[in-house]
């Protein structure tokens, strides 16, 4: 009857590290995070998006950066994906206040960080902000073509 | 299932000491499956031709890449290979006998995580060693 108490105690431990595994994986997918400016600045992004943009931040052995990058690529393939490595921007997650990578920014063509996601890309959500953000950039675009011909 | 079906064998091999050749039964299901490729999973193939049918499952939303999740069932058949020789030669007491049932365990925990969490241990360490070999990453 130990015996068996014992090994259903090792079981119990267990499935509750899987179920603590779980939980805090849970959380940190729907977290919410807001970059610290909302605008990227200039000198990460010396051309202005045209007339969006998609930036990726990765990192060095950073399982996860290939497959954001793929799907960022393949989610939306009319809009340019840059990414821009911690080692080669070492000052972006003080000014971004970036907390993990990868981390996906959508960037208009005023540089405005218009969506952002942590770790995981949901490819319909993406998808959905992508098009927003053109459908706005498109008509911001039309009526002032409109009002320049006036 | 491999992961289930571990742990129950850990939680009789007390009482049922045959129990433990669940082990190398185990490993040989999820070697086949590493081998021979996911169309000669057991579990695959109950799945598929089981469940699917009875609930009227519609095909999956999003495929992955196939030589991850083999070389994660790979690593847990190697796992349960050497846990299955560590339980044959011990006498059912003894130092072997517990490491031989902590590398089971091991897998099955590995198993159950990667199926409730989608967390994939072998494949993380699979696209780890992907990217340490090839140096030369586009902007990186």
């Amino acid at each position: 009857m130990t015996d068996l108490m014992w090994r259903t105690g090792i079981i119990l431990a267990i499935l509750l590290l899987i179920a603590t595994t779980w939980y805090l994986q849970h959380r940190r997918r729907h977290r919410t995070w807001a970059p610290r400016i909302p605008r990227m600045d200039p000198t990460d992004l010396p051309h202005a998006p045209d007339p969006l943009l998609l930036v990726v931040f990765t990192s060095r052995f950073c399982v996860a950066c290939s497959e954001v990058l793929r799907t960022a690529s393949t989610t939306a393939p009319e809009i340019p994906v840059v990414q821009l490595p911690m080692h080669e921007n070492p000052h972006a997650p003080q000014r971004y206040g970036l907390v993990e990578t990868p981390t996906l920014f959508l960037v208009d063509e005023q540089r405005r960080i218009r969506y952002t996601a942590l770790g995981h890309v949901d490819e319909e959500e993406l998808w959905l902000y992508v098009r927003e953000a053109w459908d706005s950039s498109t008509l911001a675009r039309t009526i002032t073509a409109q009002r320049r011909a006036q | 299932m491999t992961g289930t079906l571990l742990l129950v064998a850990f939680l009789f091999s007390g009482p049922v000491p045959m129990a433990v050749w669940a082990v190398p039964v185990l490993g040989a299901v999820l070697g086949a499956g590493a081998l021979l490729g996911h169309r000669f999973n057991l579990w695959g193939l109950l799945f598929r031709h089981g469940l699917v049918p009875i609930l009227r499952l519609g095909p999956p939303l999003n495929l992955k890449p196939a030589a991850p999740a083999r070389f994660a069932m790979i690593l847990g058949t190697l796992f349960l290979a050497v846990a299955t020789v560590l339980l044959l030669v011990s006498t059912g007491t003894g130092i072997l006998h517990w490491v031989g049932w902590a590398l089971a365990l091991m897998v099955a925990a590995l198993a159950l995580l990667a199926a409730i969490t989608e967390l994939c241990v072998g494949c993380e360490i699979y696209n780890l060693v992907l990217r340490l070999r090839t140096r030369r990453i586009p902007g990186d």
